[in-house]
Order: C-alpha cells, then structure tokens, then sequence
C-alpha cells in the first residue's frame, strides 16, 4: 500500500470503521497467509489472524508513526500472537498441517507438501527472531527494508541477522537429518 | 557456503504453503471477522471509547502544548525570539482533537410534536427536548405516546421517531453513522452517497442504507423487526445472513429465528400515516417524493348504453399514468397480468382486455387503477344491457285448440280440442308473463295417455293464486320435439 494513503488511513481509522475496514481488507490475506505459512494450519492461523486484527483495533488508537509502517506493526503484533500460541500450546508444534481449499494457493502434490512439513519443522526448530526474518524473507516476500521496519532494526543489521538465519537453519537440516529428506546435498 | 545458503533460500521461497501477496482468503471467515470487528467498535463505542479517545487526545494535546511551553521558556532563555516563537505557536497548536471534532457529526432536534425526552451519554437522567436541541454521539432520545420528533443529522440525513419510539446515536462517524433503535419506529431519510453508511441497528438486526428511505419498526416483546422501503434499497443483515430489500418490498425478521422474509408492500403499510407525514416532510426538506399523480382508465369497448343479447362481453381500454402500473380492479376482480391469451391487464402498456359475464337486463361494468405507488384512478364505469332474443314461435297451430276456467282452490280446468292424433298425450304449461307458455321453460304438467281427434279437459293444480296463461302441446314423446302443435290460451285469474 502507498505509504502516504496508508498513512492517512491510518489516522482516519482511529475514529472510522470504513477506513479501518479498508486496512483490513488490504492486510488480511497478508497477516492471514504470514501466519499460515508459520503454522500450516488453516483453524489455527484464522484465530491468530482474528486476534491480531481485534487487538489492531483496540490498540490502533494509540498507534503513531514512530520508526516503523502500520503494516509492519500488524506483523508484529500477528508474530507475538504466534509465539504466544505456541508458548500456550507447546503440544501444538507438532499440528497437524490442513490445507486451504482454494487451488490456486496451494501446491498439492504429496511430494510438495511433505517437504511443506519439513522445511517448517526445522524453522521451528530455529530461535523466534531466526525464524520472523526467515519467513518474512523467503514465505512474505517483503523487502529487507520492510522486514527491518518490522524488526525495528537497521538495514545492515537486518543483512546480518538473514545470513545468521540461513545459516543456522542449514546446520539444523544437516544435523536433524532434514537435508536428506529434501534430497540436498550441502557442505 | 554463500552457494548453500542462497539455495536454502529458494528452497524456503519454492515450499511456503501460500503467496499472501495473491492469496484469497475464505469468504466465510473474512466476513466473520469483519462482523466481529464491527460488533467490537460498537461495543468500544457504547462503553464510552470516544470519552476515553477524546480524553487521551485533550491529554495529548496538554502534553504537546507543556513541550512547546518548555521549549519557548527555553529559547527564552538563551534569548533567541521569543517574539518570533509567540508568533509561531498558534500554527503549532496540535490538530488532534479540533479534527475529531471535526470527524463526528451531530445531530439536531428540528422539531418537537409532543413529549420528547434524551438523555446525554454521561447522564442517566431523561430531559425534555426542545427544538433547537443538538445530540452528539452516546446520546439517547425517546418519544411519548402520540409523540413525534425529527432530528436532522449534519450530514443531511434525517431521522424521524414515531411515537413511543427510542434510539440511541450510537456512531455519529460520518462515515459509519450507527443508530440503535430500543423500540417503536423509525424513518430513516438518507442522502445518496456511496462512500457514508447510514445503519440502524435493531434487536439483532442490522439495516443499512447508502441512499433510501425507509422505516425501521422493532417490538422487542414479540422479537420482531419490519423494515419497509420506500425508495432505493437497503441491506438487511441478522446473523451473518444479508438481503438486499428493494424499493415497495419489506423485509420481516422474526428475531428469535433468526428468520428474515421478503414481501411485497402492501397499500395499508405504504399509505400508513406515519409514513405519508414523513414523504411530506420529505419534501418540505427538498427531496423529490413519489408523484401522487392518479392513472387515468378509458374504456375503448363496449360503448356506454349498448345492448347485446350475448352472455359475455370483451372489455378492452387503457390505463395511463406518470409512473408504473400496478393493476387494475375490474368489477371486482383483480387483473394485475395478460394471460396466454392475451386477457386480462398488461402493467407495462396499460392496455386491458377482460371477458366479462352478462346478466339478463342492466350491467355496470366498471374499471379501476392503482399505480405502484398505490395512486389510484377514478372509477370509470359503463353500461351494457342484456336482452332476451324474442323467441322463435311459429304461429298457433289450427290442429289444436285451448280453453281454461278457474275452478278456485288454486284449481283451473284445461281443455284441448284436437283435429289430429296424440300418441304421448299433451304437455299442458302456465306462465304469468309468458303469453304462450311451453313446455319445458314454463311450470308444467303433462296428461300420458294416447289421444285421437276430439275434445278433452284436465284438471291443473297451481301452486299460487295469481294471474296465468295456459297453453297446450301435442308431445312427440323422448327425443321429439313438443311445442310445434300448440294452442293457448288468454289471461286466467287463478284463486
């Protein structure tokens, strides 16, 4: 969204419902796909993205530009909603993944999503911080500028930090196996 | 190493599970998050979010106007132009609040019918209302039986109470104004606009408009809520489940069911009092109100004052009117379609064509029209008589003669001479109108027997004293014919 709209949108919305429906209707399916592409799990993302978008709403009141977009605040408000939920439901990290029902976002082939499930267990295996860049990097598509800006860290550090995350999810799919279930073959 | 890692990274790009860029989300949870999204405003609004919104921006704006205090005494200080900052500081006053004053719209009391009370949002006491009043969001008012109340909101939109009604103004948003309606009804005049809603929100329904005017009528007792449009269209929502109500329909909710109905309007409903008061306050407001104009029926055929011996008759015309039609009442009968034969009343021309039934004798044959706006012509009427075609009757045969006398006690004794065989006996019929009565159409007795040429009397009952004719005929017996060979006679008073 152009930042300029955003932005007067977002000052509208503190006392509109039409122009806080606006936001929602542009960062639903972002925040909605963010969290499904952490969790694999349809029921589950659709809670978090419920509760990210309520707590928007109560809280954007309070919301003023200081260093970071409206759209990078609703990341992280949908990223400590995950890691709330999985602090809450340990049990949950082995969830079962269930699929959307729209062809067009899901690759359905078996092989696909077995190696769905093994990629995202191994992220989950990886530090909170290591798996927000690798997601928001590689699953979102953001720009390093973007991400930073959900980070609340610079450009360089956030460089830093991508290459930090790579290489520790390399070392965990080497050392847990994940590597030759994905048929790679690294050094 | 540097190879690894950038291939790691397109293996994580090629196996995420959705592009959220391009992803569709479920219809099904989009809108029901956006319905809990919007419950929740509306809750945040009603626990008084606003005070605590407007609170937290007067606290801003003293904590912004405390910083330029600080920062002026300190250029003060260091002598830099205080004078220049003095003049500086009226453009730096801090926007937040004047903007939310400038965001919520009022709403303004134009006139008062009756008792009328409201109670501001910070106060649990009703007050009487005066003209002149303005309400502001969280504000409620109520009417009194027989009482009536208009408020117009600032922008421009209308909301008229009925008597022994209440609402609360719930979001005063210009772009989202919400009403909630406790009871009673409504009229709700709404200004073309596709960027503001206008919604009232009743029981658990949820009525909203962009550009219309309609009537919202609630009765919490019996958990029911009717909306009827009068113009444009409305969006009728409860539980999840939207219709859209057009224009002369209604829409009947049966709240516990969570059961919503669409009807047809009907005239009582669309010309109710409380209705016309307010399309003429309507148009005391400026706005372009349905025409009152009454269609006007002509009767191509038949012609007024014709007679006709046949049973029925076409009744063909047109109706014309400013706006569409509706139907037409032709003597009684609702014609409001042409069938497959091309009777009956097409709406769209006005044209009618309308078999009607015939009585013996005098048929008013009259015609009405009502428009959709339930206008409704003059009745327009004709006249057509029916006549009996004089019967054919051949002349009195001369093979048989006829003579009655009275005997009294409803008695008369008949007697027929005839020049010519009877072989089934005679039919012997009386009439007091019919001068040469027949068998069968008149009351009748017949003799049996067989009868050669010569002169015979019968004795006839007759159920009541009067005046008759009486006459004769030779019967040719079951499947001949009786009334060629007859004779009559002349006026018999019966006692």
């Amino acid at each position: 969204m152009d930042p300029t709209l955003e932005r007067g949108l977002v000052e509208k919305a503190k006392e509109s419902l039409k122009a806080f429906d606006q936001l929602y209707e542009y960062y639903l399916p972002r925040i909605f796909g963010f969290v499904y592409n952490r969790t694999g799990n349809k029921e589950i993302a659709e809670d978090i993205t419920s509760q990210t978008f309520m707590k928007a709403m109560t809280k954007i009141k309070t919301f003023t530009y200081k260093g970071f977009t409206f759209g990078a605040w609703l990341y992280r408000i949908a990223h400590n909603n995950l890691i709330d939920f999985y602090r809450k439901n340990p049990h949950q990290v082995d969830i079962e993944m269930n699929r959307l029902e729209s062809d067009e976002n899901v690759h359905n082939d078996a092989e696909q999503a077995e190696k769905q499930e093994i990629i995202l267990d191994a992220i989950r295996h990886l530090p909170e911080q290591y798996q927000q860049v690798l997601t928001l990097k590689y699953f979102e598509e953001l720009t390093n500028e973007e991400i930073a800006d959900i980070l609340g860290c610079k450009k360089a550090t956030l460089a830093v930090k991508l290459h930090r995350s790579l290489k520790a999810l390399k070392k965990i799919m080497k050392k847990d196996g994940f590597l030759k279930l994905l048929h790679l073959h690294m050094k | 190493m540097e190879k690894d890692l950038q291939s790691l990274g397109k293996v994580l790009k090629n196996t995420r599970m959705v592009d959220s860029k391009s992803l569709e989300v479920h219809d099904a949870f989009k809108e029901s998050l956006r319905e809990q999204l919007f419950k929740k405003y509306i809750d945040d609004q009603r626990k008084g979010g606003i005070a605590r919104g407007t609170f937290g921006s007067f606290f801003q704006k003293w904590r912004i106007l405390l910083y330029i205090f600080f920062i002026v005494v300190f250029l003060g200080l260091i002598g830099t132009g205080a004078y220049l900052l003095t003049k500086q500081s009226p453009e730096q006053t801090p926007t937040p609040v004047v903007t939310q004053k400038e965001v919520l719209i009022a709403s303004n009391v134009v006139l008062v019918d009756g008792d009328v009370e409201y109670k501001k949002s910070d106060d649990d006491r009703w007050v009487e209302v005066k003209k002149g009043d303005t309400l502001k969001q969280g504000d409620s008012i109520r009417t009194g039986n027989g009482s009536r109340v208009v408020l117009e909101l600032d922008n421009g939109n209308a909301v008229r109470l009925d008597s022994s009604s209440e609402v609360l103004l719930l979001s005063m948003d210009p772009d989202a104004v919400v009403i909630e309606q406790m009871r009673g009804e409504s009229y709700n005049r709404v200004s073309s606009s596709k960027e503001h809603t206008h919604t009232v929100k009743a029981q658990d329904v949820e009525v909203e408009a962009l550009g219309t005017a309609y009537i919202v009528e609630s009765k919490p007792k019996k958990q029911k809520v009717s909306v009827f449009v009068y113009e444009s269209k409305v969006k009728v929502r409860i539980n999840g489940d939207e219709k859209s109500v057009k224009e002369l329909k209604k829409a009947v909710i049966e709240v516990k069911e969570k059961k919503l109905t669409i009807l047809e309007m009907n005239q009582h409903e669309y010309k109710r009092q409380f209705a016309s008061w307010n399309m003429n306050q309507d148009k005391k407001m400026g706005y372009e109100t349905h025409e009152k104009v009454s269609p006007v029926v002509a009767i191509s055929s038949p012609i007024s004052g014709i007679q006709t011996e046949a049973s029925e008759i076409a009744v063909t015309g047109t109706v014309t009117d400013e706006s569409a039609l509706k139907k037409i009442i032709l003597n009684g009968t609702i014609y409001t379609s042409k069938d497959e034969y091309q009777k009956g009343f097409n709406p769209v021309d006005g044209t009618f064509d309308v078999t009607v039934p015939l009585e013996v004798g005098e048929n008013v044959i009259s015609v009405e029209a009502y428009d959709i706006y339930w206008n409704v012509s003059d009745v327009v009427s004709v006249t057509v008589t029916r006549t009996i075609p004089e019967p054919v009757v051949p002349p009195p045969s001369s093979e048989i003669s006829v003579s009655a006398q009275a005997l009294g006690n409803l008695k008369v004794k008949i007697t027929i001479t005839t020049t010519t065989d009877a072989q089934n006996g005679f039919k012997i019929a009386w009439s007091q109108t019919n001068s040469i009565p027949k068998y069968p159409d008149d009351s009748w007795t017949y003799t049996g027997g067989k009868y050669g040429p010569g002169t015979y009397s019968f004795e006839v009952s007759i159920k009541e004293s009067g005046t008759y004719y009486l006459g004769a005929s030779i019967w040719e017996g079951v499947g001949g014919e009786s009334g060629l060979i007859y004779g009559s006679t002349g006026q018999i008073q019966v006692t």
